[in-house]
């Protein structure tokens, strides 16, 4: 009983905070005109259009569709700025594309989501990984910039720096 | 001046738009060699000062009774024309005018040869044509110093008080008990959230106190009598009826509010209301949480093609004013396209949206469902179309949305004033761009939802103008109508009446005649204040008993019979 009213609580709050940042960021200044849509790169990258997935269907599915976030066509977006540049209203997509991850993994939502192998931060969405994965790889040694955050990489590489006594160019054993 | 016909022909090469394609020089030589011509002469403009004094200098000099003129269209200069013949003393009916421009030259650029041909055709019908025209007289009517404005509405209000104001005697009739029409039933004015009193009740005041109106409350209109200038109209107030004679009508009966009844649960459950229900019922807009508002219903559909112009923004007033009241209310608008067009309409649009009302788009082909348990409406599910599937919104207030509808005495109106209905039924302007607050019958003017549904801003504005046009025939005094008219020859008249249904200006009308000195019988009469000599009586009489003077039997045939 106890779990279940925490559970209702924490969704109740996750919901308050997605309204805020909706707020925010001028969603609702939408006026379905579609220009988001139609400069959309997605198709580009997943090869077919989903119309689930364009900006202006995640913003109406978070505003009448409480389900909608267990769905994974929201990990999509790869927050390219594309919409948010030519939307005449001054919605801002984009940054509400980035808070509205990071909420969602906060609140433990992880299923779609890829994280530094490192320290565990948010990286990048499971879709965006698979894609990257298959025009990046080809075993060239690029896929390994797909795994760690940019911190963990410097960090790694500033470690490796000093052990080999400050020499700068060499590469990982 | 002698009796013999002296025709003087006047060539116009109208720039290059004629000279550039008919051989003008040419025409004018052949027009010498027509019957009766005195003189023929080409301008270059036949229209500018130059021009029009060696018409008039010929026609002195030459002692000409008879003027051609063969220029560009006479829907622009005839009159110019006529009246330079005025001035050097001739009848202006004694001109005629020959269209190259239009005719000849600029639907023959490619055949300067044929165009030139035709262009002498053309000139020579006209001089055949000119020898038979008769000096006539126009005519001239009086017109009474009084209007008549229909309908106490938020327009007739206006008309009238402007038409008071200029100085005339104005009739407000009314057939409600009370002044200010659908305008009273209105909670707030858009975009402003006013009280609609705080702009009608001065407007009634002034009104009621003016020494030039007179308000005829709860007044039937029964019928109407004459032309511009002389209407006599006939009412009934309080039981009894009496006459009003005007000199010019403004209708301004409005239109009503459509009442969907039977569809989205209106009717069936008490919490799903007309905006105007909501409005009057409603004195503030506290204590509805969850609103839900439906746009569009019963109108652009296959009953009602047109859209209601201004739902849209009564949709967003009431969604402002309940969000206002009420911040955490979940107010959402089903549209299926928002139309805000008007002054400042965006702003209030943009308003809304930054209000967080939502809006939600929805298909003509899956209409939003309401549905509840006994009385009350307790969800509405609607197909949203960007997700592609449909949601339920909890609701404790419907509002549906719904268009104007004309008044449903319109067709009655129409049929005693002879004033046209448009196939939505309301009533048709003389012309939607140029002549929008005009019927065509002259004296009769139309302003407000009786013409097409208006907010209160198109509703003043197109009152005003039709007030302002309603005393241009009564600040002239008299109304002057063109002599080319037709006239009924009342014995070869077989009363088939043809000519009363065919006139669009409800000019002719059944007389008797005495045929012997005890018997009479019925004809058609022409009332000359009324025709416009558009001769489409002349044309559909069977009997040929109307001729259209200007255009006669005889005239016509001379013009096909001067073949060459």
């Amino acid at each position: 009983m106890q779990t279940a009213l925490t559970k209702e609580r924490r969704a109740s709050d996750l919901r308050k905070e997605i309204q805020g940042l909706v707020a925010q960021h001028h969603l609702n200044l939408c006026l379905e005109c579609g220009k988001c849509s139609a400069v959309c790169p997605m198709v580009d990258f997943y090869g077919e259009y989903v119309h689930t997935r364009c900006t202006r269907s995640v913003v109406e599915r978070l505003c009448f569709d409480p389900d909608s976030i267990d769905d994974e066509a929201i990990w999509y977006c790869w927050a390219c700025m594309e919409c948010t540049f030519y939307c005449p209203s001054g919605v801002d997509f984009q940054n509400f594309m980035m808070g509205f991850r990071q909420l969602l993994v906060s609140h433990g939502y992880s299923e779609y989501a890829h994280f530094c192998k490192a320290c565990g931060a948010y990286l990048m969405p499971k879709k965006q990984l698979e894609y990257l994965e298959a025009t990046l790889g080809n075993g060239n040694g690029n896929q390994e910039l797909l795994y760690e955050c940019p911190n963990c990489k410097k960090g790694r590489f500033v470690f490796n720096m000093a052990r080999a006594g400050g020499v700068i160019w060499r590469n990982n054993p | 001046m002698s009796d013999s016909t002296r025709v003087g022909v006047f060539v116009c090469h109208c720039g290059t738009n004629i000279g550039g394609i008919v051989n003008v020089p040419e025409v004018v030589e052949y027009s010498r060699t027509l019957p009766c011509v005195e003189c023929a002469e080409g301008n270059l403009y036949t229209c500018s000062e130059d021009g029009l004094s060696s018409i008039r200098n010929k026609i002195k000099e030459l002692r000409l009774n008879r003027v051609v003129v063969a220029s560009c269209t006479p829907r622009t200069h005839e009159t110019l024309f006529r009246k330079n013949c005025e001035r050097a003393g001739l009848n202006k009916y004694l001109f005629e005018f020959v269209n190259l421009r239009e005719h000849c030259s600029w639907v023959h650029m490619d055949k300067p040869l044929e165009a030139t041909m035709k262009a002498k055709d053309l000139v020579r019908m006209g001089v055949a044509k000119v020898s038979l025209l008769r000096p006539q007289e126009d005519l001239a009517t009086e017109v009474l110093q009084a209007a008549l404005v229909l309908g106490g509405g938020i327009s007739g209000l206006s008309a009238a008080l402007s038409l008071a104001n200029q100085g005339y005697q104005v009739e407000l009739v009314e057939k409600e008990q009370e002044l200010g029409g659908l305008l009273r039933f209105v909670n707030r004015v858009f975009p402003t959230h006013q009280p609609p009193t705080d702009l009608l009740n001065p407007l009634i005041d002034s009104i009621l106190n003016h020494e030039r109106i007179r308000v005829h409350l709860g007044a039937e209109f029964l019928a109407v009598k004459g032309f511009v200038g002389n209407f006599t109209i006939t009412i009934r107030e309080n039981g009894e009826s009496q006459d009003l004679n005007v000199g010019t009508i403004i209708v301004a009966v409005g239109a009503q509010v459509h009442r969907p009844a039977g569809t989205f649960g209106y009717g069936r459950f008490d919490n799903v209301l007309t905006q105007l229900d909501f409005e009057q019922r409603c004195g503030n807009y506290e204590g509805f949480d969850r609103v839900v508002i439906v746009n569009c219903v019963g109108a652009r559909n296959e009953e009602r093609s047109y859209c209601g112009r201004f739902c849209c923004i009564v949709a967003l007033k009431n969604a402002i004013l309940l969000k206002e009241a009420n911040p955490g209310a979940e107010v959402t608008i089903l549209h299926r396209d928002m139309m805000a067009v008007g002054k400042f309409y965006e702003d209030y649009y943009r308003r809304a949206l930054d209000a967080g009302i939502k809006f939600v788009r929805y298909r003509k082909d899956l209409p939003p469902r309401v549905e509840g348990a006994g009385t009350r409406a307790e969800n509405v599910k609607v197909f949203h179309t960007l997700m592609g599937k449909e949601i339920e919104l909890d609701v404790d207030l419907v509002l549906l949305t719904t268009p104007l509808v004309p008044a449903t005495d319109n067709p009655v109106l129409s049929r005693m004033m002879k004033i046209p209905l448009g196939m939505d039924g309301f009533f048709l302007e003389a012309h939607q761009k140029l002549r929008p607050v005009e019927f065509p019958g002259d004296g009769i003017f139309v302003a407000g939802c009786s013409r097409y549904p208006a907010d209160m801003s198109d509703s003043i504005g197109q009152s005003l103008a039709a007030a302002t046009k309603a005393a241009i025939p009564m600040a002239r005094g008299k109304v002057v109508s063109d002599a080319f008219i037709s006239e009924v020859d009342s014995i070869q008249c077989s009363a088939c009446g043809r000519c009363l249904d065919i006139c669009p200006f409800g000019a002719v009308d059944w007389a008797e005649v005495r045929t012997s000195d005890h018997a009479t019988r019925k004809a058609a009469k022409l009332n000359p204040a009324e025709c416009k000599g558009c001769g489409l009586c002349t044309a559909s009489c069977l009997s040929r008993a109307i001729r259209l003077s200007g255009f006669t039997d005889g005239q016509i045939f001379a013009m096909i019979g001067s073949q060459r």
